[in-house]
């Protein structure tokens, strides 16, 4: 469904920030991207929900297509139309409307009268914290509340893909573990397709079916999750450990020298 | 007492007019945080099209009116589209100059055609005073407050309970937030202009018929119009209202008061001094959003 093809995308016509990333989303896939600080995960979303010229950035080589159709030349707007929802990192919530106008907002351009209703009950099924809260402003909600919120306007977009950049970010260890059984079940239950970014690399492949692991701006390493966990390098750098089930010790790694080249 | 009294009453009704040139500023501030310097051109612009129309067309008023509101919402869609839009992401400050300058050009084109003339529309409000005791209350002015009223219930309607309205109020708290909802950024601010150039015809129209169509009517506009955002909160109707009714009372107070003392003008000054006290307690004005920063 989603295919993104060799990609490289520059920042103020001369930073170069990906090259070469590649990857697919398949109908009702579950899929992580991986990677450390500035690898380019955001990056790479940004370039498929078609929000790059907000920091002045352009795909200048490769393409992303959404059901065959290119879509990188497409504003923001339209890519949404399509039925991409990205959440963006640090919960974007509009802060001073309410919990429920902010799901109304994700419902603006498909729905009208009763499935609105309906389309409601689904989210608050899901997040029944949300119900609660309906008449609170946005901005004053908790952070686990706020990403709750975040889901649930996607959500309302009906969308086919969906696009979380880091969604446990600042949550409790028990509240990440809540978002990523929602996301799962409605995932299930919807056919959502999602791509998740997230630096808890553990768990975000214990919940996904294919994993891609960037760094400096490229994908250097991708599998089928599964398999990803338990890859010797992933193991590594990503979730800390070096034999199975043993903690990593830092006094034993001179972490530093031994950093892995992928290519 | 009876001086109180007229001159309370008097404040209100002035004051009702104040608030509708606020309204305008307000919608589009509100969406785009610019503010329309031009406002004040547009409804002298628009009042004198008017009495343009019913004088030299020889239309119906009614008809000049229907002409008119039509041809502000294309001015409306047009300004944004070749003025606004290409601005857009550049620095705020550039696109305020820009509705600054063309302020500047709407009004040279009205002296340019009208030679500054002043005309004045047909009275088109119903004329008469009440009069109890020594209190006058004109009907003019009555009727103004009323319209104002009725016009403003309407705005907060569409501006709370209609799905336009919410996605004007999304676009007002994050345009990249509300763009990846699929809501069209651009289409919301023509929509913000448009209302704000009909805003401008309705208040144009109302300040004519109390002091005549005149190239003046748009210091007016900005003069009474900038106090009472500012009073009331940049992004707040409601606090345009009550903006409007407070400068109203004031200068009607300064001039009944304090003119006499200092030999008049100081009713032109009031606002002004009003607004400085005021931002200087409440920076975002009586009713503007305070950023919600949660720590």
């Amino acid at each position: 469904m989603l295919n993104v093809n060799n990609i490289e995308v520059m920042f103020h016509g001369s930073i170069l920030v990906l090259s070469g990333v590649s990857l697919q989303v398949a109908d009702k896939q579950m899929v992580a991207l991986l990677g450390a600080n500035g690898a380019g995960k955001t990056t790479t979303l940004k370039a498929i929900a078609g929000m790059l010229h907000v920091e002045d950035g352009k795909v200048t080589h490769g393409s992303i297509e959404f059901d065959g159709r290119r879509i990188e030349k497409l504003t923001v707007e339209e890519i949404a139309r399509l039925g991409i929802a990205l959440a963006m990192e640090g919960r974007p919530i509009l802060e001073h409307l309410n919990a429920e106008e902010n799901l109304l907002v994700g419902s603006y351009i498909k729905r009208e009268g009763a499935n609105i209703k309906k389309d409601l009950d689904m989210v608050y099924g899901y997040f029944p914290r949300l119900k609660d809260l309906r008449k609170n402003t946005g901005g004053y909600l908790s952070g686990g509340e706020q990403q709750m919120l975040v889901v649930g306007r996607c959500l309302m977009m009906h969308p086919k893909l969906m696009l979380l950049d880091e969604p446990s970010l600042g949550l409790s260890p028990l509240l990440m573990r809540e978002v990523f059984d929602i996301v799962d079940r409605i995932h299930r239950e919807e056919g959502t397709a999602f791509l998740i970014v997230e630096q808890n690399a553990m768990l975000a492949l214990a919940f996904t079916e294919y994993g891609y692991v960037m760094e400096n701006g490229k994908v250097v390493l991708d599998g089928v999750s599964e398999k990803l966990r338990a890859n010797e390098d992933v193991r590594e750098f990503y979730l800390g450990l070096s034999e199975v089930g043993n903690k990593k010790s830092y006094r034993e790694v001179k972490h530093y020298k031994r950093r892995k080249r992928w290519l | 007492m009876d001086k109180i009294i007229s001159l309370i009453i008097l404040g209100v009704m002035v004051g009702g007019i104040y608030s509708l040139i606020a309204l305008g500023f307000v919608f589009i501030y509100k969406s785009s945080k610019i503010l329309n310097l031009a406002h004040g051109q547009f409804l002298m612009f628009f009042a004198y099209v008017t009495y343009t129309l019913i004088s030299q067309a020889h239309l119906p008023f009614v008809a000049a009116v229907i002409i008119v509101l039509v041809l502000s919402a294309l001015v409306g869609v047009f300004v944004e589209r070749f003025t606004i839009r290409p601005l857009m992401g550049q620095s705020i400050l550039a696109t305020i100059i820009m509705t600054f300058a063309l302020g500047f050009i709407v009004e040279g084109i009205v002296i340019l055609i009208s030679k500054g003339y002043y005309a004045s529309l047909p009275a088109f409000l119903p004329t008469g005073m009440w009069k109890l005791g020594a209190i006058n209350i004109s009907h003019q002015y009555l009727a103004i407050l009323v319209l104002t009223l009725l016009l403003f219930a309407a705005c907060m309607w569409f501006y709370q309970g209609s799905r336009a309205g919410l996605a004007m109020r999304a676009v007002a708290e994050d345009h990249i937030t509300t763009a990846s909802t699929g809501i069209s950024v651009a289409q919301t601010f023509r929509l913000s202009w448009v209302i704000a150039c009909l805003l401008a015809v309705i208040s144009g129209l109302l300040l004519s018929s109390l002091y005549d169509v005149h190239i003046d009517l748009a210091g007016y506009g900005i003069a009474k119009g900038l106090p009472v955002i500012l009073l009331g909160g940049l992004e707040s109707m409601g606090g345009a209202l009550v903006g409007g009714l407070i400068v109203g009372l004031a200068e009607m107070f300064g001039a009944g008061y304090i003119d006499p003392l200092v030999g008049g003008g100081f009713r032109e000054v009031v606002p002004f001094i009003l607004m400085v006290l005021i931002l200087m307690v409440k920076p975002y004005g009586i009713f503007g959003l305070v950023k919600i920063e949660r720590v």
